[in-house]
């Protein structure tokens, strides 16, 4: 049989647009990374309580003094400070870049801010723009044939979503580590025996369908479709196959995805997106308004575990350097506290991660005032920050995709980091 | 106790009580709104008999199309047929003039010219004013060198100096890499002999025969009313001895109200209807859906429904298009609309002109302003970010493809820029309110002498019934070949001519012998002689609506809205409603990621919908959806929640009932086959389905007495709302409603397990055969 690939079969072939500007190789930072592992802190992660620490303030009196919440704790890189509730990190700093000079003018909606952070651009009527995994699903496909180029853990959305690039450059998701991708799983209740017969049923109706129409090309799809519903791919999601000391070391639910998502890595996906929403630890998530900052320090311990977990891990399967992890979030949030102490939203500064990736990390990049309101040096805006990420990932900056007839340059002209590439 | 009801019937206090209560409720109340609607609508009624009058005279004092006579030989219902048939005939002798054994166009230069010409070189701004994509405008040529083909001599051939070129300015194509020298000596070779390029590819011109009628049925019901017919509808069809039984099969289903859910996508679509039950962000638009319904329930004519939109009365959120003027975080929403108006309703794309002049349409930026401007009443800036910087294309060296000819930060005024089709002056007498630029627009671009608006709605209804428009784009006809142009016209003036009342169009073609034929099972698109049609796949609502229908299990989500207790604003939480059908769905916006925020059951139709080709987000206008097959297809359908719920034969499920009723094996297949697929098993389907099902026949029914059905605790369950999310419980709840979806119902107790599991793969195998998911 001719085996088609799991990238052909749902259609997720690489394609570069036909318009490739020249550009000098030379001149535009190229990293090794082959796969990444995109970690969405969804609600805002204030920068001032985890990767870019201050003086510390009071959200308690009548009149609150503005300033981090946690005291800060040095790092493995000298001269850099992350907050005490990140101690793990703080030993791995090393091998990660903090990005304190990220900033964007969107911090009124969650959504808004979210497609602005997938999509790398502001929200058009006239073109649906992809998101980070679906541009890399595009450009670079899977690693491997046996498995989709782009995964989700949580929940779909057009954030997240191909836009105009089609079905093809979609995610494969899942809601949670129990639960298996959406529609590769048997469903409950199937016995072995049942599948089966299904199978056998289906094979005897489809052969009356004439080659090279549509209901053929759908029974061929079909028939892939079966077999990637199959051990093969179906053998990464087995978590317990893991030892248990290395399904401690990553925490709780949330670290187990990240640990997920270096099996699907190892199997081949290129871009695996890991939401952290489970907010039942502190309620609102990383959006703490109000009272939800109460218990943030358990979400940044929680974070703190994951993310230490899975960079030391990956270290230690030799992963590291083709794997490029980043932490990011749709806005941070200011060194104000609101009303009942928590803190609203701020795009004019905040923090987002990178680690691995073969990158020439240094701890952090770029530099915030006394109070992380605004950037003092280096600044990196969105297309910026998708453009070193495409970098790292081997993907040309110039590359143009096609919306229809438009050509669509893969970052708004965004310019990589290049302190990040040695 | 009994609950009395206005006009004293009284219902018992009990569950069914209740339902049945709600039922006549519920329908008496549309009765009262569909009163409300009409009785506003005769308050027009003295503007819309003024313009019925218009087309009339309009119609009188502008020639007839002359239906061409039926060529012998012909079969023909209406004349439809005759203007198809015509031009078989034409087609027929044009092909007898193709020389043997030379390049073929079609299949070895056509190919080349649409993937590397045909972008710069067609439509109203084809580069240099070289036309190629008919064989009379490359001979002619354009404005810099004259023909570009010599027939005859490639020697002479600009076009084949150009493709052999290595000077960088001069080389053809400029962008994506030369031509394979495989394909520069194929153009050399065709031109050598001749350049000749037949209208059409080689074309089958046989017809085929009428459908048989089941598969016409199944067919024409999908595509009246979205959903596959019931046994009882079947039975009516074939128990129906009349000659014309066809024909009020037709005239039922396009007055039968469900033919307005199936007109609801298109619409969608096409209008880019795009609501948020939680917070507008991201182009959202109102939920004007309503009153897409409520105009297609209604018959609502098309100049009317059309002119009702524009004017955007109502209100945004509760009734009424209003909601069309919105799209939230976008820089010029009356811009995006004007968009939506000139694709939707004028078959002008200019999607391309929102931020610079369309490279090769001939809108301009100011064009989609001008509209804009009379959508908003006023002048309207246009911003930077609409805009595109100049200096920064040249940047790249080569001259840009692209012009800008407004400047950002000018206002642009309200202007008709469609003179072409109709002159502004008509909206003085025709409008409304004269005063009013959307009046104007509205006239304008609904006016009979506007023949191109009948056209483009005459165009979208065919397109969608015979798999392939009159017009190739319904939305594009400035890059479209025409097949018909006669036939085209003559449907746009019989539009007019019945009032603008889709519903005749619909009804000439499902009439017509064309649309009636069997399918050619080699075609993957009828060929533009539209000889035979061709199997079309069904849009995702109509697979999902009709697998429903098909099983017999109640089309049950949550409420589609994440502020079910209202605390919030209807500004930013709306109520969407209990869906009952696929098109009252919508993205379930769990951008916050927030398992307490998630709708388990409505997420999992919207991934059986998404996976093929429907859109949980509308941001931008749409008419054709993505309908190529990919493994997730079959996938999410087959292996999914919602396919479980489908397959599963629990109590609620009509197949349990039937499964417990049938008097023999061959009966229940039978009845699967009849529900499933519109037909009678075959010889060989039978005996396989049979032989499943007879071992343990007779022993399939549990009685009664020994059945334990699931004891379900009365207590009112726990509920998460806006208000409660951020609880942890309220994570918890949430995670529950999770897994009872994914569990699905459970089985049916009244039938013994093995059999049951086998008659739920016999369901299951017929619902995900392909042949479910094509028109027959």
């Amino acid at each position: 049989m001719n085996r088609r690939d799991f990238v052909t079969a749902l259609g997720l072939v690489p394609v570069c647009g036909p318009a490739l500007a020249a550009t000098s190789v030379a001149s535009t930072p190229r990293g090794k990374a082959e796969h990444c592992i995109f970690i969405w802190l969804g609600g805002g992660m204030g920068q001032i309580d985890t990767f870019d620490p201050k003086a510390v303030g009071d959200n308690r009196a009548g009149a609150k003094k503005p300033g981090a919440l946690y005291p800060a704790i040095e790092t493995a890189v000298p001269g850099v400070h992350v907050c005490e509730h990140l101690p793990r990190t703080a030993r791995l700093m090393e091998r990660m870049t903090a990005i304190r000079s990220v900033h964007h003018k969107v911090i009124d909606e969650h959504a808004f801010a979210t497609n602005l952070v997938h999509t790398g651009r502001m929200v058009s009527g006239n073109a649906v723009y992809p998101s980070l995994g679906s541009i890399v699903a595009h450009t670079r496909g899977a690693a491997d044939p046996a498995v989709p180029a782009y995964m989700l853990i949580g929940y779909p959305n057009v954030s997240r979503g191909p836009g105009f690039l089609g079905i093809k450059a979609g995610a494969i998701y899942l809601v949670d580590t129990e639960t298996g991708p959406a529609g590769f799983m048997p469903p409950p209740g199937v016995d072995a025996e049942s599948l089966a017969r299904r199978h056998e049923l289906l094979r005897a109706g489809a052969a009356d369908a004439v080659a090279g129409t549509a209901p053929a090309d759908y029974a061929e799809a079909q028939r892939e479709a079966f077999r990637l519903a199959g051990p093969e791919f179906l053998k990464h999601f087995r978590l317990i196959d893991e030892p248990a000391d290395v399904r401690e070391s990553y925490g709780g639910e949330f670290g187990q995805r990240c640990l997920l998502a270096r099996r699907l890595v190892q199997g081949g996906v290129r871009f695996v997106e890991v939401s952290h929403n489970l907010n039942f630890i502190n309620g609102a998530g990383w959006d703490v308004h109000n009272d939800g900052i109460v218990n943030q320090h358990v979400l940044i311990r929680e974070l703190d575990n994951a993310l230490a977990g899975l960079v030391s891990d990956l270290a230690a399967h030799r992963l590291l350097d083709k794997t490029l992890v980043v932490v990011a979030t749709e806005f941070g949030r200011p060194p104000e506290f609101d009303g009942r102490g928590g803190r609203g939203h701020q795009g004019t500064a905040f923090s987002m991660v990178l680690a691995g990736g073969g990158l020439a990390h240094r701890g952090v990049y770029g530099t915030t005032d006394e109070l992380s309101k605004t950037v003092v040096d280096a600044p990196v805006g969105i297309p910026d920050f998708h453009a070193t990420i495409l970098a790292a990932l081997q993907v040309d900056p110039a590359t143009e995709l096609m919306a229809g007839s438009r050509p669509v340059p893969v970052t708004d002209g965004g310019v990589p980091v290049s302190a990040l590439f040695g | 106790m009994a609950a009395p009801a206005p006009g004293g019937e009284a219902f018992p206090y009990d569950d069914a009580g209740w339902a049945a209560f709600h039922a006549r409720e519920e329908s008496r109340l549309a009765a009262v709104d569909a009163a409300a609607r009409g009785r506003a609508r005769d308050s027009q009624q003295d503007y819309w008999d003024k313009r019925r009058e218009h087309a009339a005279r309009w119609l009188e004092r502008t020639p007839d199309v002359a239906v061409p006579a039926l060529p012998s030989g012909f079969p023909a219902h209406n004349p439809i047929d005759h203007f198809l048939a015509h031009k078989i005939v034409d087609y027929r002798a044009q092909a007898r003039a193709v020389p043997v054994d030379g390049v073929d166009f079609w299949r070895e230069i056509h190919p080349i010219l649409e993937a590397r010409c045909l972008e710069c070189h067609q439509g109203g701004k084809a580069k240099g004013g070289l036309h190629l994509d008919s064989r009379g405008s490359a001979l002619a040529g354009g404005e810099v060198e004259g023909p570009a083909i010599v027939a005859g001599k490639p020697e002479e051939s600009p076009l084949m100096r150009r493709i052999l070129s290595s000077d960088e300015d001069e080389r053809m194509p400029p962008l994506g890499g030369r031509l394979a020298a495989s394909e520069i000596e194929l153009v050399r070779r065709w031109i050598a002999e001749g350049a000749v390029w037949p209208e059409f590819r080689p074309l089958p011109t046989d017809l085929t025969p009428p459908a048989d009628d089941l598969a016409f049925l199944r067919r024409v019901t999908l595509d009246t009313v979205g959903v596959v017919p019931t046994v009882a509808e079947i039975e009516a069809f074939q128990a129906d001895a009349s000659a014309d039984k066809r024909e009020h099969l037709i005239d039922r289903l396009l007055a039968d109200p469900r033919s307005a859910d199936h007109g609801m996508g298109a619409w969608q679509d096409m209008l880019a209807e795009n609501p948020n039950i939680l917070n507008p962000t991201l182009n959202n638009s109102g939920p004007f859906r309503w009153w897409i319904y409520e105009s297609l329930l209604d018959g609502k004519p098309l100049d009317l429904m059309v002119t009702e939109l524009l004017r955007l009365g109502g209100s945004a959120k509760d009734g009424g298009p209003a909601g069309f003027a919105f799209a939230s975080q976008n820089d010029v929403p009356l811009a995006a609309k004007a968009t939506i108006v000139t694709t939707a309703f004028l078959g002008v794309e200019t999607q391309c002109a929102r931020c610079h002049d369309a490279p090769a349409h001939s809108a301009r930026q100011e064009d989609v302003f001008a509209v804009a401007a009379m959508l908003a009443t006023k002048g309207v800036k246009v911003p930077s970010t609409s805009s595109v910087s100049l200096e920064k294309l040249r940047e790249g060296g080569r001259k840009p493809l692209i012009d800008v000819t407004l400047e950002p930060g000018v206002t642009v005024e309200p202007r008709w820029p469609f003179t072409m089709f109709a002159p502004e002056s008509l909206a003085d007498t025709l409008a409304l309110d004269p005063s009013d630029s959307r009046d104007r627009l509205a006239a304008l671009v609904t006016a009979p002498e506007n023949e191109r608006f009948a056209q483009v709605m005459a165009n979208r209804i065919w397109a969608r019934l015979m798999g392939r428009g009159i017009v190739a784009l319904p939305w594009d006809w400035e890059r479209s070949a025409t097949s018909h142009p006669e036939l085209l016209r003559w449907l746009g003036r019989e539009l007019v001519r019945s009032g603008y009342d889709g519903r005749r169009i619909a009804r000439l073609i499902l009439t017509s012998h064309a649309y009636q034929r069997t399918n050619d099972p080699s075609l993957a698109q009828p060929s533009p002689l539209f000889t035979a049609p061709a199997a079309r796949r069904l849009a995702a609502e109509q697979i999902v609506d009709s697998a429903f229908v098909a099983v017999g299990k109640e089309f049950r989500t949550e409420d589609a809205c994440l502020d079910i207790d209202s605390i919030r604003d209807t500004d930013n939480s709306i109520d969407l409603g209990r869906p009952r059908r696929a098109w009252m769905l919508c993205s379930t916006s769990n951008e916050r990621d927030r398992p307490s925020l998630s709708l388990p059951r409505i997420q999992a139709v919207c991934d059986v919908l998404g996976a093929f080709g429907w859109r949980a987000s509308r941001p931008d206008p749409l008419t054709e959806r993505e309908s190529a097959p990919s493994a997730l297809q079959p996938a999410i359908l087959g292996n999914g929640t919602m396919g479980l719920w489908l397959t599963r034969l629990s109590d609620d499920h009509a197949v349990t009932r039937l499964a417990i009723d049938a008097a023999t094996p061959e009966q229940f297949v039978e009845q699967l086959f009849l529900r499933v697929l519109t037909r009678r098993p075959r010889a060989d389907e039978r005996a396989r389905y049979v032989s499943l099902l007879a071992p343990g026949f007779a022993a399939r029914r549990t009685p009664p007495a020994a059945a334990r059905p699931a004891a379900t605790p009365r207590r009112p369950p726990y509920y998460v709302s806006w208000s409660n999310h951020l609880d942890a419980d309220a994570t918890v709840v949430r995670q529950a409603e999770e897994a009872a979806a994914r569990q699905g119902d459970p089985p049916t107790a009244l039938l013994a397990d093995d059999w049951r599991r086998r008659a739920e793969d016999a369901l299951w195998s017929l619902l995900n055969r392909p042949e479910f998911l094509f028109t027959p």
